[in-house]
């Protein structure tokens, strides 16, 4: 038998145990002879069309209809950017709305709701948001002191009265809840459970 | 440190283990554990006893006029008049002949809100009193507990100004009863005017009544649960006796409070539709009936239906994604409907009231269930060109939840009127019967095809089919081409099902009316011209082919897939292949003073448009143009030779375009796509030629 150093013996070992690894995970996980057209891809581009695809890989791709504008709010960083959520405790709230065109559309109202309890100390409750141009985007921002006030949703209403009701978007910020607080099971996220036995089930968002 | 070869594989072993653990535990958070659903009440036909106890009752829902309007709830609305004398701030009524009075120190505004305010707090205090009152400016006063309003009379700078409809119905909803240990002795379901009657033992013990959100039988089948993962009913319970006879039992689902109203709301849409599916396919079969087209299938009963709502939950929650949203899943036959945002029930984007949505969901089982859809599902905002499939699959349920509700709007709405700032509105109030040219998804006026690519089109376009007034045919042809054997939308033999394939289903089937007029009205195409283009190549005659293309650049197109005119800036080619390979070819003329960029691209069976990993072949280089003369640095020079410049075929001009690609595919159906990429400009018009293998193909529309 031959003989092996110490340091010859520990690789020797690592790269078994290693391949024991890899094959059970082959076991573990087999190509899925099911799934149709796996097939060597040819895909030749350059990085300005890539950037195409890339950019549409970002866009939701479920959702219901969204009507001819969207209107997200996220929190504003102070500087121009914004961030996803704000800290529980922060007293200030600082939201930065974004209007995006999806067609060109008239000007539209635009209204905050938020707690009575709740001070603004900057931007406008109400106003006006100017005629966009296609893919045009308007930003909103507004400033809160909730101060030790419960946390609750803030809402922004973009609108145009037709036939004296309003035709637009809602849109809702949610300051995180407290630490330790105890949430509706029936509110509790769950992700769909799959299922294995139909194996060529692809989750379509169908709206 | 000395490690013996045991104990190397033993930690490589253990290693092993920690892997599988970790595998384990990934496998887990994938699939949650799924309560499993209740089995549907056991004990139908209801049972007798002996000694019996006979309950009997009326179940009802409160639900919101148009969506988001005032409720259903017998309520009696009641206006303040404000002074701004002091001495005429006192305010008072009498209800039931419970008397409620309160003064205000404000005036105008401000004490009709105060007013409102107060008069809230003391009559929803007044436990006993068996009220409910809300409102902002106006007070609103209902009695839950009852069928009918409040009686309200001595009013005092109060008036009354309006009484709210009254309540629905539930109509064939389960009932469980349930005794003391759980067990469920008894089963019943309610009647289409809502009344219920069953037995239970006679004796001491009290027995739960459950009326849940659930229908199993010839008239209804569906499911409205809570969450895929619970998988709970809804339910309304109430406890009787079985010591004396219960009359009158009332089950009351309100639209305040446990918002249990919109449960049953749901139930009931999906059992009006299965009901107009019944009756408006009914004899369909038969030779002598209004209804007959051969070969039509009559609605019978559907399989159950999962509707997954819960009040303040958004289903986007189960697919992290934020934001409002309701949808279907293809081949599942679940449903999710937005029920508010993270538990905002007031100002949020909430379908348990727009039928219109509910139905329009519906509408897509209805289809996966007896048509088999082939829409890639996505985003959509109602007016703009998207796939094909994508706008059949929408268009279709914009129509059928008109056909079912008979009002020709497509109506999907948030918030309430219970916010203090005007939070209600609509996202669409759109007419699939509009007069001149439609607010959403108007074609272009001499474009035909390009109905085939926008969703109201594709509704109006069947509206127009069935409509009271001028309709054309019968809901029964329609649904002829869903199920007719052989030759159906189930039954054909096309992966990317659109209207161009509907309307082809429709206009190869005996006895059809004629539809030309109302698809030329849409601008819409029968069979394949504009999408699945199928092809021949190597047949005497098909020696060349050109392709005309005619890029544009509209308004808001960015370059991306996203935005890209699928009508006007892309073909697509159906190819059945039968293995081997497949080696692609594009070539195209190409203007040295204005270049068009086309691309080309080979899609799997079930693909999503741009998306990378359903791409086969992808060969789209900016500067592909022939002979190459550009500078290879440049990178928008588009003459450069990237894929070689081979000798073209006739027909093209002397500058040409050139993208190829190659790849090995196992037998199936495929989907070729030239597209004129617009990220810097459209480009003059201009021809291509697609080859395969080296031959060229002629399209056969």
């Amino acid at each position: 038998m031959a003989h092996y150093s110490q340091s010859s013996r520990f690789f020797i070992a690592l790269a078994g145990a290693i391949v024991v690894v890899a094959a059970t995970w082959a076991v573990r996980h087999p190509a899925d002879a099911t799934r149709d057209n796996r097939n060597p891809a040819s895909l030749k581009m350059d990085s300005a069309k890539r950037s195409r695809i890339d950019q549409y890989a970002e866009t939701p791709r479920e959702g219901k209809a969204s009507g001819s504008f969207d209107v997200v709010i996220a929190g504003d960083d102070g500087q121009g950017g914004s961030i996803e959520g704000l800290a529980q405790s922060a007293q200030r709230v600082r939201l930065k709305a974004t209007v995006t065109a999806h067609r060109h559309i008239a000007s539209q109202e635009f209204t905050w709701i938020f707690p009575a309890t709740y001070k603004l100390t900057d931007g406008a409750a109400v106003g006006v948001v100017p005629e966009l141009q296609t893919g045009q985007r308007h930003e909103l921002s507004i400033t809160l002191d909730r101060g030790t006030e419960p946390t609750q949703p803030i809402v922004l209403h973009v609108f145009k009265l037709v036939n004296s009701e309003a035709r637009g978007q809602i849109a809702q910020f949610d300051i995180p809840a407290a630490a330790g607080s105890t949430r509706d099971p029936a509110r509790t996220p769950y992700e769909i459970p799959t299922k294995p036995d139909q194996p060529n089930d692809r989750v379509e968002y169908v709206q | 440190m000395r490690f013996s070869f045991a104990s190397l594989f033993a930690l490589g072993l253990a290693m092993l283990a920690l892997v599988s653990l970790g595998s384990c535990a990934k496998s887990g958070s994938s699939q949650l554990a799924s309560r499993a659903i209740d089995d549907y009440c056991p004990i139908l036909p209801s049972r007798t006893f002996s000694p019996s106890t006979s309950v009997s009752g009326h179940a009802i829902y409160e639900y919101r006029l148009n969506g988001n309007g005032v409720p259903s709830d017998d309520g009696v609305v009641i206006t303040v008049t404000s002074f701004l004398n002091p001495a005429l701030r006192s305010y008072s009524l009498t209800i039931n002949s419970n008397i409620y009075t309160v003064t205000s120190s404000l005036d105008r505004t401000s004490a009709q809100q105060d007013v409102v305010s107060k008069l809230k707090e003391l009559i929803n205090n007044d436990s006993a009193s068996g009220l409910y009152a809300y409102g902002i400016a106006q007070l609103t006063v209902t009695q839950p507990g009852t069928a009918v309003p409040p009686v309200i009379t001595n009013l005092s700078r109060l008036t009354i100004t309006s009484t709210n409809p009254s309540p629905r119905p539930i109509r064939q909803a389960e009932i469980a009863v349930k005794d003391s240990s759980g067990a469920i002795i008894q089963c019943a379901e309610t009647l289409d005017d809502g009344s219920f009657q069953f037995e239970v033992p006679q004796g001491s013990e009290s027995y739960l009544v459950e009326l849940r959100s659930r229908s199993g039988n010839a008239r209804s089948s569906a499911y409205v649960l809570d969450n895929p993962s619970s998988n709970l009913q809804h339910s309304i319970q109430l406890t009787v006796s079985g010591q004396t006879p219960t009359a009158g039992l009332l089950l009351r689902a309100p639209v305040h409070g446990s918002l249990m109203g919109g449960a049953f709301n749901i139930l009931d849409q999906i059992l009006k539709a299965q009901d107009y599916l019944r009756n408006e396919t009914s004899g369909c079969d038969s030779a002598a009936n209004p209804n007959y087209f051969a070969g039509c299938i009559p609605f019978t009963t559907a399989p159950i239906v999962k509707v997954y709502w819960s009040p303040g939950v958004s289903p986007g929650i189960y697919v992290n994604t934020s934001g409002s949203i309701s949808f279907y899943l293809n081949g599942r036959h679940e449903l999710y409907l937005q029920g508010g945002q993270n538990g905002n029930v007031t100002s949020s984007d909430m379908d348990q009231f727009d039928n219109s949505v509910i139905i329009h969901e519906y509408a897509h089982f209805i289809e996966d269930a007896f048509g088999k859809p082939d829409s890639p599902g996505g985003g959509h905002n109602g007016d703009s060109i998207i796939d094909p499939r994508l706008a059949w699959g929408e268009g279709w349920a914009n129509f059928f939840q008109a056909a079912v509700t008979g009002d020709p709007i497509y109506r999907d709405t948030y918030g309430t009127p219970d916010c203090t700032s005007a939070c209600a509105g609509t996202y669409f109030n759109e007419t699939l019967d509009p007069t001149g040219i439609p607010n959403n998804d108007a074609p272009t006026q001499g474009a035909l095809g390009e109905g085939n690519f926008r969703e109201f089109s594709v509704a109006r376009m069947l509206w127009d089919v069935i409509k009271p007034t001028g309709g054309t045919s019968r809901f029964a042809e329609i649904w002829r081409t869903f199920v007719v054997s052989g030759s159906g939308m189930k039954a054909a033999n096309d992966p990317f099902k659109s209207v161009g394939r509907f309307h082809h289903i429709q206009t190869t089937l005996s006895d059809e009316t004629t539809w030309s007029t109302l698809r030329l009205n849409e601008e819409q195409i029968p069979g394949f011209s504009v999408y699945a283009t199928p092809f021949t190549k190597g047949l005497p005659g098909c020696t060349t082919s050109l392709v005309p293309m005619t890029p544009i650049r509209s308004p808001g197109d960015n370059g991306s897939f996203a935005t890209s005119d699928q009508f006007r800036n892309n073909d697509f080619y159906r190819l059945d292949h039968q293995g081997g390979t497949a080696s692609i070819e594009l070539f195209y003329s190409k203007s040295s003073t204005d270049a068009p960029d086309l691309d080309l691209y080979l899609y799997k069976t079930k693909y999503i448009f741009g998306r990378i990993s359903d791409m086969l072949i992808s060969s789209a280089f900016t500067g592909d143009g022939c002979p190459a003369t550009g500078n290879p640095n440049d990178q928008a020079n588009p003459f450069r030779a990237q894929n070689g410049c081979p000798t073209k075929p006739a027909g093209l001009s002397s500058t040409f375009g050139y993208e190829r690609g190659s790849s090995t595919l196992a037998p199936g159906t495929y989907m070729i796509n030239v597209q004129a990429d617009t990220s810097v400009r459209a480009g003059a018009p201009t021809n291509y030629v697609l080859l395969l293998n080296g031959q060229v193909i002629c399209p056969q529309p």
